[in-house]
């Protein structure tokens, strides 16, 4: 940064600086960022639907890529103007603040007959009364040296009382002033680099540079919209308070804050995919280029999901919402199949071991939600299915030994933010009582059942299915606080990771694998009980245990029997139907097994 | 398509049952529930079949291969009999009533 220049602003410049005008400008930026939001709504929602509907060969798919290029620009388009609307808002806002400080220091200098000269010092006429012969004292001229605050007078010269107050004049002006020329210095070099690259072209570089410039707009308007963002207040109060924003403020904040607004539990789905889907491309643009494991691993699970929100639902297929989706810790991604917000049956499928952001889930673990929505939407159409990754899974890299310390300490972060989640889509649900299901597959469902340790239970959940469960924390199934005729139960005849460890001692060396590895490391507790409490397909533990395929056989299948329970293709269906018609509010239609 | 009523739910999977055993399959699971009854059933060869039961009656058959590796799946090309139901998130029920199979639906 070049260092900043001497002031050459007057106050009389700050005076009648137009606010008004700034804002005017901030206003046609926004409406340039609104028109070409619409414009790649268009293209994406008409233009590439109809394409695709109706065009088949290379001339078809070759206009589909450039149109979606252009949706894309205009995507770009729409985050740099919202971003410059904020920025002149912000500009206005702070040089109004200085421009009040001014105009109450002129005020008061007329008020006092004091005359504020083009320099900032200020002449004040004769007053008070000499020691020795009571005259008036002198008149004179104060200015400020630029740092405020008196020498203090002397005991021994009494001051003309008008210096003092000329004094305090002085310094409000010159501080209102120099504090202006630091904003103005501030906001031209931020609009200077809010410059898109020439063509019509824009690519991932310039995506970063987006990213980064959201940063900058975001750290200068913090004083102007403020961190109103109610990071602390109940998902109930955070929907409040942006149904309670206006149009503009709206804009403003998604084009800022994508990311916080997207990720907040209480705002509607809608504008949390809206703002996701640009958080997606501005994570996109900061992890292209990177070489470390993490961001490549992160960023080929980004663009697989970037290229399923581009793909356009056949008929009768659920639409995709991104609900959530972060580059912090192992990653997070959040994506609904229907729109939570209409559909009276949501159910929430917890993903747990060796789960991040990669391309493995954007592929499988977001097919299962899918799946299942499908399924549940086949019973009744008014649902909705999400894969929530919005907690730190243990991971195999983690080594075994810190998986058995951390054990129950990622269930328990997971499950506070799963209880938010839930709360969330409760409160912005449209529906007078909305039917809600969380499930929780492997270690997904310990984090289930941490999360019905808080308060009631998980905000809004009626009913609880546990799919190839190490145990969930708790002992018995009306422990989760929806009561235990309402838990379900999947767990596989050949699933090793639902099976009591002392009963599994012989088959281990036949599993290996990498989650074998895992779960060897949790089997020295011995006893009757899981690794994290009593199985949940047993008898003491008194939840409903419904019909699964067996799975392959550990010596043929090894682990493979613990990922079949969402399966519409490799195993029979009977398990996945299951969830669906309990996803769908249908338990009673369940066809139940015997418990262990 | 035709409306199933809950009478002739049970009767239309019998029928399916028959001839799936009759061709090899062998009847993995079933759910015998009025509403909602359904019918797994795999070849020896691993081939996977289904036939559940979803809202107001409507059948849905399910037909899966063994494992193969995954490649491009190219559309049908078979000219639709019915409507395809373009641009439409959900697609409607069954509204075609059969003197026989729509027998007591409501």
């Amino acid at each position: 940064m070049t260092p900043m220049p001497t002031p050459t602003l007057t106050w009389a410049q700050l005076r009648d600086v137009k606010c008004a005008e700034l804002e005017g400008a901030a206003d046609g930026w926004g409406k340039s960022s609104n028109r070409a939001d619409a414009a790649r709504d268009r293209i994406e929602q008409q233009l590439l639907t109809g394409l695709r509907d109706t065009q088949e060969g290379e001339a078809a798919q070759a206009a589909v890529a450039r149109l979606r290029q252009l949706g894309r620009n205009f995507q770009y388009v729409y985050t740099e103007c919202g971003l410059l609307r904020t920025t002149l808002n912000s500009l206005a806002h702070e040089m109004r603040t200085q421009q009040r400080a001014l105009t109450e220091a002129l005020e008061d200098a007329a008020a006092l007959k004091f005359t504020v000269h083009a320099n900032g010092s200020v002449t004040y006429p004769a007053g008070g009364e000499g020691l020795v012969d009571g005259a008036p004292l002198r008149g004179g001229t104060a200015s400020s040296s630029g740092t405020s605050g008196l020498m203090p007078p002397s005991g021994l010269i009494a001051p003309n009382p008008h210096a003092a107050k000329a004094q305090d004049i002085a310094d409000r002006v010159c501080g209102a002033v120099r504090a202006a020329a630091e904003i103005d210095w501030r906001y031209a070099g931020i609009l200077r680099r809010l410059k898109a690259e020439e063509g019509l072209k824009v690519p991932a570089s310039t995506w970063k540079d987006a990213a980064g410039d959201a940063a900058e707009v975001r750290d200068a308007a913090g004083a102007y919209l403020k961190d109103a963002i109610p990071h602390d207040a109940s998902p109930e109060a955070r929907r409040d308070w942006w149904a309670g924003l206006t149009q503009e403020q709206r804009e403003e904040y998604l084009a800022v804050y994508p990311d916080q607004i997207g990720n907040l539990d209480g705002i509607p789905a809608l504008v949390r995919d809206a703002a996701n889907r640009d958080n997606l491309q501005l994570l996109i643009g900061k992890l292209e280029g990177r070489d470390d494991e993490k961001s490549m691993t992160q960023l080929a699970g980004m663009r697989e999901i970037d290229r399923q929100l581009g793909a356009a639902a056949k008929p009768g297929e659920p639409p995709m919402f991104l609900l959530g989706v972060s580059d912090e810790g192992n990653g997070r991604a959040i994506v609904s199949y229907g729109n939570p917000d209409t559909s009276k049956n949501v159910a929430a499928y917890v993903p747990g071991l060796n789960t991040s952001l990669d391309e493995d889930f954007a592929k499988n673990d977001l097919k299962r939600a899918r799946d299942t929505a499908i399924a549940t939407r086949e019973i009744d159409p008014s649902s909705a299915m999400v894969a929530w990754l919005g907690y730190d899974a243990p991971q195999l890299v983690d080594g075994r030994d810190s998986l058995a310390v951390m054990g129950n300490e990622r269930a328990e972060a997971g499950g506070r933010s799963l209880n938010s989640f839930m709360g969330g889509l409760a409160a912005t649900n449209n529906n007078d009582d909305p039917h809600m299901v969380a499930v929780g597959h492997s270690y997904g469902s310990r984090t289930v059942g941490a999360a019905t340790q808080h308060g009631d239970g998980i905000p809004g959940v009626d009913d609880i299915v546990l799919v190839g469960s190490p145990g969930v924390g708790v002992d018995r199934a009306e422990d989760l606080q929806v009561g235990k005729s309402h838990v379900f139960v999947g767990a596989a005849e050949n699933d090793l990771v639902t099976k009591v460890p002392s009963k599994l001692q012989g088959n281990m060396g036949a599993a290996g694998g990498p989650v074998g590895y895992i779960v060897g490391g949790l089997m020295d507790r011995g006893g009757d009980n899981l690794w994290f409490g009593k199985d949940p397909a047993s008898e003491a533990f008194g939840a409903k245990r419904f019909q699964t395929d067996a799975g392959p056989s550990v010596i043929a299948g090894g682990f493979d029997a613990h990922s079949l329970y969402f399966d519409r293709s490799r195993a029979d269906s009977v398990s996945s139907d299951s969830i669906a018609l309990i996803a769908a509010g249908k338990a009673g239609k369940i066809k139940l097994e015997g418990l262990r | 398509m035709t409306v199933i009523s809950a009478e002739r739910r049970g009767s239309f999977l019998g029928v399916v049952d028959r001839s799936l055993r009759k061709a090899g399959y062998k009847v993995e699971a079933t759910n015998n529930d009025v509403d909602f009854p359904a019918i797994y059933a795999r070849s020896t060869d691993g081939y996977t079949v289904s036939l559940r039961f979803g809202g107001e009656g409507q059948a849905f058959l399910r037909a899966d291969t063994p494992c193969v590796e995954e490649s491009e799946v190219a559309e049908s090309t078979t000219q639709a009999t019915a409507p395809t139901y373009e641009g439409m998130e959900h697609i409607p029920r069954p509204n075609i009533r059969s003197p026989f199979w729509s027998a007591g639906a409501p």
